[in-house]
């Protein structure tokens, strides 16, 4: 077997379906193997950048790897914006890079990259040295892009690697299968129970973390366990369905951009915070104004580098969400004793403050909702595509600038993945890749994306990607 | 398989937030912040279904028929022509 056949044979292996790109140099031996392929389908986008996005959309509506292709040079270069976004966003898509031959390397050659572009938004980076070493590397890209906190990875493959031969039985390859994930420390949990407890008026927020460990189900839990109102950032809008009667939307403690009227009116009863996946991003996930004396903060992360970094919590908890959450609900139902959950006029109290607080805020929004005006405005057009939309079957999407406050604070996401919020790193013109990465993913929705004018003079083009896979001729 | 989608763009003739703060001596020049084109013509030419809306009141008919297109297997775009408002910031001291 050639290392390309290798490759190839590993991201089988994974479950790998697509890969989107373009092609470029050092790449080509990949491609019989791909071309072989039953299992993978490889199609080009536009540009490299977007041939990353449309991964990136895929993993967002997902939970799988995306995995993207470029050749090395400016093809690697182009897709240096769409590595940062997933980065920002903890988005696990690896991109394969093609490289020079390993003798030509660090001679300035025509079109010579180095992977060390990438070093400062990767979670882990790989370089095919050896063609023997490929197995290995493969193993433990897909270990990183399963486990713990999700980040993109980058894998060099020199040219003349992929070219050579070993025998099958040094490149055959075993699947490293589902990520492994942490569970919490035992004291950790108890202490964040009695918070809890304790509180007169606990609320939860939910980030990202909570869509990469599938945890809604558990947030849904101890939300309804102890009528707990349950706030979003932006990139984990969707976690916590935005129609049930506890969610406040958007806009987390104590803080945050895009946040909804309800969030202002219940983020300021708190005394006791429980943040789930949130990585405190400035400024979708905290505005980062000093949290106030008198309020607990408990914090759930897989990425120790988001423990204690914008804020001391009272208690870290270092931990996969689904595998903290389970162990916080069952710690709290073991310490509620005969007094049992809330009781249920506690709870309607609850829930009528956020209904009222939502009905005021939308209230004060209708003149702009509906003015007949012309030419209209942004936040129209989004409640006029509201009005025609089965928002079940509905995925969306929205982009940088202005589209992001269109959108984002008054589309209710009323199931997990069926909002696609990016927020770390708002490139103009992501949503329009990344659209056709989770229509991949999820194609018996309708996927819309909202971009300015701006933002698809960037990226226009790639409305004929998907063309070329559906439009009539 | 296909890939239709439905992309909207707003489209207010430059970055919103560039046209919004010209005025300023501090801000952008026009040269920065005003740009062109007619994004739902581009759109046909790569082969989709596309239309450019510019009374509000057609909307919701147009959002169905570009809806209906992707159903049909073609990606469809609808372009709105927009005057740009800002970022949605509720007061601090905002109360029920």
């Amino acid at each position: 077997m050639r290392g390309g056949d290798a490759v190839v044979h590993a991201l089988e292996k994974e479950g790998v379906r697509y890969i989107s790109g373009f092609a470029g140099g050092g790449e080509a031996p990949l491609w019989p193997a791909l071309r072989a392929s039953e299992q993978i389908t490889v199609f080009s986008a536009r540009h490299e950048r977007m041939g990353v996005e449309i991964a990136d959309g895929y993993a967002r509506a997902t939970g799988q790897v995306g995995v993207a292709l470029t050749g090395t040079g400016p093809g690697a270069t182009n897709t240096l914006t769409g590595i940062a976004g997933a980065y920002a966003d903890n988005i696990p898509v690896l991109l394969l890079m093609g490289q020079h031959p390993l003798g030509s390397m660090g001679r300035e050659i025509q079109q010579e990259v180095p992977s060390s572009i990438f070093d400062s938004f990767v979670k882990w980076k790989g370089t095919m040295s050896r063609v023997e070493d490929i197995p290995s590397i493969m193993r433990r890209a897909f270990t990183n892009l399963r486990s713990g906190s999700p980040g993109p990875v980058v894998l060099e493959m020199p040219q003349d690697v992929l070219m050579q031969e070993a025998p099958d039985e040094i490149l055959n390859y075993e699947p490293v299968g589902p990520g492994r994930r942490a569970a919490p420390d035992a004291g950790d949990i108890e202490r964040a129970a009695d918070i809890l407890l304790n509180a007169e008026f606990p609320v939860m927020n939910v980030g990202g973390g909570v869509l990469a460990a599938e945890a809604w189900d558990e947030v849904m839990e101890l939300a309804e366990l102890m009528a707990m109102p349950v706030a979003s950032t932006l990139v984990g809008k969707g976690a916590f369905p935005e129609n049930h009667p506890l969610s406040v939307g958007g806009g987390v403690y104590p803080k945050s951009r895009y946040a909804s009227g309800a969030s202002y009116i219940v983020n300021r009863r708190a005394d006791a915070v429980l943040a789930v996946g949130n990585s405190f991003r400035l400024p979708n996930a905290t505005d980062g104004r000093p949290i106030p004396e008198g309020v607990s903060l408990i914090h759930i992360n897989a990425d120790p580098g988001d423990l204690n970094k914008i804020y001391q919590a009272d208690v870290p908890i270092l931990a996969d969400a689904k595998l903290a959450m389970r162990s916080l609900i069952n710690a709290v139902r073991d310490r509620m004793g005969p007094g049992g959950p809330p009781s249920a006029s506690k709870r309607e109290e609850i829930v009528a403050e956020i209904q009222e607080a939502k009905a005021k805020w939308i209230g004060e929004w209708e003149e702009t909702f509906n003015d007949p005006s012309t030419p209209t405005n942004g936040y129209r057009v989004v409640q006029e595509l509201l009005k025609v939309v089965d928002l079940d079957r509905t995925i969306a999407l929205h982009d940088a600038g202005g589209s992001r406050g269109y959108v984002s604070p008054f589309w209710p996401a009323t199931r997990p993945r069926n909002y696609i919020g990016m927020g770390g790193m708002a490139a103009m013109g992501w949503s329009m890749a990344a659209a056709i990465g989770v229509k991949l993913g999820r194609p018996d929705h309708l996927v819309f994306n909202v971009l300015g004018d701006a933002s698809f003079g960037m990226v226009g083009m790639e409305l004929e990607t998907q063309c070329a896979w559906a439009c009539p001729p | 398989m296909g890939l239709p989608t439905l992309t909207v763009v707003l489209n207010n003739g430059g970055t919103g937030g560039g046209l919004m703060a010209m005025s300023r001596d501090s801000a952008a020049p026009p040269t920065m912040a005003e740009l062109g084109g007619n994004f739902s013509m581009v759109a046909q030419g790569l082969g989709a279904y596309s239309e450019r809306v510019e009374d509000p009141s057609q909307l919701q008919d147009a959002f169905r028929r570009a809806i209906a297109a992707t159903e049909n297997g073609q990606a469809a775009l609808v372009e709105v022509t927009i005057r740009p408002l800002p970022t949605p910031e509720t007061p601090e001291d905002w109360t029920l």
